[in-house]
Formats: structure tokens, C-alpha cells, sequence
């Protein structure tokens, strides 16, 4: 059979003339249903990356870094000297408690200089009032979360108590005023429940020795999967004795969380797409089993069974992809638009949703899309080709016992 | 006669089906050449093998003894797909309830030999509106089969059987569906056509009056084949 006659016999099958109402409202429902298979796992997957990513750079932006340089400062006129490092900033942190006059809050105070809150740090916050400065004074600036300002009952202008309780257990633990000037929101409940901002001067002044002392670097968004190399590059250029780390080895736990929860969910979202693959196999079944008089016939015609297989294939084929393409692209489209409602929910503040991070910007990972995808596409050509089986054994001769 | 001249040749063919343990024969020992442009008609009473014989002829079916040659070369040698494109080139179908695709137009059913064949489609196209105006559907080009009537849909199917111009035209019951109008116009056109396009014709027909219209006659009874003419 020559390709063209291939490819029209193909386009017969897939798209049948209007007479045959039922056989086209069944292709057409085929490519519905995959399509609405597809839409949710589009949309979830676009949902559980995003949300994923957007609370990892919460926390390498606001919390530690891409990389953590321990008991090292950077001179100010020290060149980065490598182009994958954004920026490197010096900061300092203590755990403490929190009292207001009626309240109390776990925090950890992080000493940072205002120039920490540059372009990438201020997309992942906003912030109402000043940064804090440093004040020189009994009483320091520190900037807040509303949550924890919530919590502890205050705003802005009023003050609060610290109580310091340094690392090294040979000092002991220190009252501070503090006065605030700025809250904050990064969206994250779980950054925003603890975390404190100070004057890195400041917070020094009160107790050099037992606070954790570091460089935070952060790199350009096409090295952060490549850490280790950056750390490599950084070794050579400063002091080798430098303790290194990477944020997700400082966060071990919340990385392997992130890490676990995302080979769950995508291991179930491929699990769908392999169902749905199955159900691909039916509509051949279907297929074969309505033209099983227009195969008996195209064999006595002369078409091989090989001809005759690769048709049908690709008719499947066409379907399962037609319905996969328009599935794929109304998902990204209603999964670009779940933007709103989340900012909306993040907004209503719905105690079930509290955990989660709503705001965050959506980025599409085309990889897992790929992978669901060809999961689909893969387990259905397998079963469809399982499916498809029956058209060899289709004998000509049926055509006459069925005259 | 030499075999090479004969389209198809018949040797010693047999068919037994097996039914639980007991063999039935169906044919037995049946010797039988075609020649080129030879119509022969076979008629038999329901359940005589007259299907069965076709089937073999049509390479539809093998027979379990005896072998069947086309044009000098036997036919049980070749593959199912070998047996495919020869049936495609070499043998024109027309069958009782014509069995045309629904799915397809007038003019595409009868393209669809010439472009599994390999022929391009504008030269099958040509080939196929030829046909049709021969048999009087100039009109019916575009139509579904499911709108024509059974006489307009056989005349498709005698148009298809000559498509890829073979040597010969197996027909079963070709105007057994049809009423005695429609069957006349239907057996004048298939003579005509087989005649102008020198075909040699095998025809299964209980139709006496049709048959009679072929050059020779034979009856399938107890297994083998009895000339009548």
C-alpha cells in the first residue's frame, strides 16, 4: 500500500464522514476523554512544581542561601569571581523568644546589613515600613512577619522583648528591647512563623562569640541544580579551610520532604496516566470491532494485515495524541489562571490551607509534563498494540460467512 | 490445453473440514481449468460447496489436498502477504451483498484496489470515473453507498472487481440480493463489461438464466464438479 492510501484510509478512520454520526461521536468522545484525564493532572503537576519551587527559593532566599560559607565574611571590595554567583551577604542568627505584653513567640533573629534585601530577596517578600538600620542604641530596629506580629499582638512602633539564647551553651542567654519597624510577608507560614530581621550591627553588639556567623551566596537561577560544582569553583578562589554547605544539606529534612512528596505525587499522577493509557486500548478494541467487515473486506482486496495494523495504530495514535495536546494545553491554561484563586485563598487565610505556600509564581515544568505524558503515550501504544492483535486474525473469509 | 493458458488450473483439490472427530468432505478430487476470457458458471444446491470452491479459486482458502495454479504457478507456495497482493492484482471479487465501505464514496470504493495496489490517485481516480460512467453512475460519484440502490451499489462492486484490470472476475451470487429488474441490468452490465475487457469470469449463481449465459456450465453435486454445457 503507498503512504498516500495509508495516510487516507487513516484520515477515514479518525474523522469518518458526517453519515457516520456515531462513529465520529465516539472518536470525538475519546479525544474529550483523554483530554479531561489530562486537564487535572496538567493543572496538579503545575500546582505541586510551582509550589515546590516556590517554597525552596523561600527558603534559599530568605532563610540560607544557595550555599552557606560558615564563620567566613566577605570583605566588601572582595570580588565575586564567578559569574554563577548573584550575590554573597554576611549574616548572623540566634534563636530567641519573643514577648509582648501578653504574648509569646519562638523566633530566630537573623542579623543581616539592609543590602541583603536585594532585587531576588525583595520578589519574595513585601515589606511595609523601613529596613532595619542600625540603630547604635539599647534598643534595635527588627523588622517582623505579620504572623508573628499577629501573634504576639503588636505593629509597627510599638516595642517587644527578645531573649537571645546563643549557640555556644558557655554564654548565657540575654534580654533586648527591640523596637519595630517593619513587617513582613513572604506568604510561607513556615518561614514567616519564626523569622526575624535585624541589623547585623546590632545584633553582634550584644554578643559576638555565640551566634551562628556565615556568607550566604546565592547563584544565577541555571547553576542552583549544580551546587556542588559553584562550591568547587568557590574552594579555589578563597580560604580551603572554609566549612561549606548547601541549603539543601542544611535542610536535609525539608529537602528530602519537598523531594519526597514530589516523586509521590508525580509516581500517582503517572499511575492516572497509565490507567488512562488502558482505556486508549478500548477505542481500539472498538475500532477493530466496528470494521471488522471493512478489514475482512480490504484483506480480500489485498491490503496485509501489516497495512492494515499500521492504520489502525496510527488512527489510535492520532486520537490519544489529539486528546493529550488539548488536554495539555486547557490545563496550563486554567493552571496559569489558578493564580488568582490562590492569591485569593492565601488571602482569606482558610486555617487548612495555612501550611501551604499559595503565593508563588508559576512556573511550567515541562520535564514532568514530558514524563506524564509519555507514560501515557507509552502505555497506550503497548496496550493498543495488545489490542490491536484481533486484526490479524480477522480472516478474509469471514467476510463471505457474514454475506 | 497448456497450463500457462489456462488463468487458473484446479489439480486433484479436496476440502475436508474437521467437525469434533468426524471429517466432512466437501470437495473431492476436483479438476477444472479457466481459460483466458472463459466465463464459467457453477450452480449447486445450498450446501453443495459451490462457496467453498470459490474460496479456493479466490485463494480466499486452501484446500487440504490437490493445489490450485494461476497462470502456471502454484499458488500454495505463496506467503499470506504474497497471497494478498495477488489477490489484488490478479483477482476481481463481486460478491452477493456487494460489501462496499460504508465509510467511503462511490468513487473511492473503486479507487481503493488501484491505490492498495500502489497506482496514484489521480490515475486510479481516471480509471475509476471510466468505470463508472460505463455502468451509468457518472451522477452517483460523491454518493455514500448507504444512499444507492442495491442494483447502483452491485454496479460499484462489478467496477471495483475490474479496477486493477485482473485476469479474472470470481462472482458470488452477484445478482442474488437484487430484485428481478435491478438483476438483469446487474447481469447485463457484468457480461458486457467481463466481454469488453476479455475476463475470464467464475460465477456461483442458483440463477439458472444467468447461468446460462456463460460459455460453460457446471454443477457441484456429491463433492465434484458434472458439465452440464
Amino acid at each position: 500500500m503507498k503512504r498516500k492510501t495509508f495516510w487516507w484510509l487513516i484520515g477515514r478512520l479518525v474523522v469518518p464522514p458526517r453519515e457516520f454520526r456515531r462513529k465520529r461521536k465516539r472518536i470525538i468522545g475519546s479525544i474529550v476523554l483523554i483530554a479531561l484525564v489530562m486537564i487535572p493532572l496538567v493543572v496538579s503537576i503545575l500546582f505541586m512544581e510551582s509550589m515546590i519551587q516556590g517554597m525552596t527559593d523561600k527558603y534559599v532566599m530568605l532563610q540560607d542561601g544557595h550555599i552557606q560559607a560558615y564563620d567566613f565574611v566577605l570583605g566588601s571590595d572582595t570580588q565575586l569571581g564567578d559569574e554563577r554567583i548573584f550575590s554573597a551577604d554576611h549574616s548572623a542568627s540566634v534563636f530567641g523568644i519573643a514577648y509582648s505584653k501578653t504574648q509569646t513567640s519562638e523566633v530566630k533573629v537573623k542579623g543581616v546589613y539592609p543590602s541583603y534585601f536585594n532585587e531576588a530577596r525583595l520578589q519574595e517578600i513585601s515589606i511595609d515600613g523601613t529596613l532595619p538600620e542600625y540603630s547604635g542604641s539599647a534598643v534595635p530596629s527588627v523588622m517582623m512577619s505579620s504572623t508573628t506580629a499577629k501573634t504576639l499582638g503588636v505593629a509597627i512602633g510599638e516595642r517587644i522583648a527578645l531573649m537571645l539564647v546563643p549557640d555556644s551553651g558557655t554564654i548565657s542567654a540575654r534580654p533586648v528591647l527591640a523596637r519595630i519597624d517593619a513587617l513582613y510577608e513572604s506568604g510561607y507560614r513556615q518561614i514567616d512563623a519564626t523569622l526575624m530581621f535585624m541589623h547585623i550591627d546590632d545584633l553582634l553588639k550584644f554578643n559576638t562569640a555565640g551566634y551562628s556567623k556565615r556568607t550566604e551566596f546565592i547563584v544565577q537561577n541555571e547553576s542552583a541544580d549544580n551546587l556542588s560544582s559553584v562550591i568547587d569553583s568557590l574552594r579555589q578562589t578563597y580560604n580551603p579551610n572554609i566549612r561549606w554547605a548547601t541549603w539543601e544539606a542544611f535542610n536535609r529534612s525539608v529537602y528530602q520532604n519537598f523531594m519526597t512528596s514530589r516523586q509521590v505525587i508525580l509516581t500517582v499522577l503517572i499511575m492516572i496516566s497509565l490507567v488512562a493509557g488502558t482505556y486508549v486500548s478500548s477505542i481500539a478494541a472498538e475500532l477493530v470491532q466496528d470494521s471488522h467487515q471493512s478489514i475482512a473486506l480490504l484483506k480480500t482486496l489485498g491490503a496485509t494485515s501489516a497495512n492494515i495494523h499500521q492504520a489502525f495504530f496510527l488512527t489510535v495514535a492520532c486520537t490519544t495524541t489529539l486528546g493529550l495536546i488539548i488536554g495539555m494545553g486547557i490545563g496550563l491554561l486554567l493552571g496559569t489562571r489558578l493564580q488568582s484563586v490562590l492569591l485569593w485563598l492565601a488571602k482569606a487565610d482558610i486555617p487548612a490551607l495555612r501550611y501551604y505556600l499559595l503565593d508563588f509564581s508559576l512556573k511550567i515544568p515541562w520535564m514532568s509534563l514530558l514524563e506524564v505524558a509519555a507514560a501515557l503515550l507509552g502505555i497506550s501504544a503497548v496496550t493498543v498494540l495488545i489490542a490491536l492483535r484481533r486484526i490479524r486474525k480477522i480472516s478474509p473469509l469471514e467476510l463471505l460467512q457474514q454475506e | 490445453m497448456n497450463e500457462i493458458e489456462n488463468v487458473i488450473s484446479l489439480r486433484a483439490v479436496g476440502k475436508t473440514f474437521i467437525s469434533g472427530e468426524t471429517p466432512i468432505h466437501i470437495l473431492e478430487d476436483i479438476d477444472f481449468d479457466i481459460q483466458s476470457g472463459q466465463s464459467i458458471a457453477v450452480t449447486g444446491k445450498s450446501g453443495s460447496g459451490k462457496s467453498t470452491l470459490l474460496n479456493i479459486v479466490g485463494t480466499l482458502d486452501r484446500p487440504t489436498t490437490g493445489s490450485v495454479y494461476f497462470q502456471g504457478q502454484d499458488t500454495s507456495t505463496l506467503t499470506d502477504r504474497e497471497l494478498s497482493q495477488f489477490r489484488n492484482t490478479n483477482i476481481g471479487f463481486i460478491f452477493q451483498s456487494h460489501l462496499l465501505l460504508d465509510d467511503f464514496n462511490a468513487l473511492e470504493n473503486v479507487c481503493i484496489p488501484a491505490l492498495i495496489k500502489g497506482m496514484r490517485a489521480q490515475q486510479a481516480r481516471r480509471r475509476a470515473v471510466e468505470l463508472l460512467v460505463r455502468v451509468g453512475l457518472e451522477d452517483r460519484l460523491s454518493h455514500s453507498p448507504l444512499k444507492l440502490s442495491g442494483g447502483e451499489r452491485q454496479r460499484i462492486a462489478i467496477c471495483r472487481a475490474l479496477m486493477n484490470n485482473p485476469p479474472i472476475i470470481i462472482a458470488d451470487e452477484p445478482t442474488g440480493s437484487l430484485d428481478e429488474e435491478s438483476s438483469q441490468q446487474v447481469a447485463d452490465i457484468l457480461f458486457e463489461l467481463v466481454e469488453e475487457e476479455h475476463k475470464a469470469m467464475l460465477l456461483v449463481t442458483h440463477d439458472r438464466q444467468t447461468a446460462q449465459r456463460c460459455a460453460s456450465m457446471y454443477l457441484l453435486q456429491n463433492r465434484s464438479l458434472q458439465r452440464l454445457k
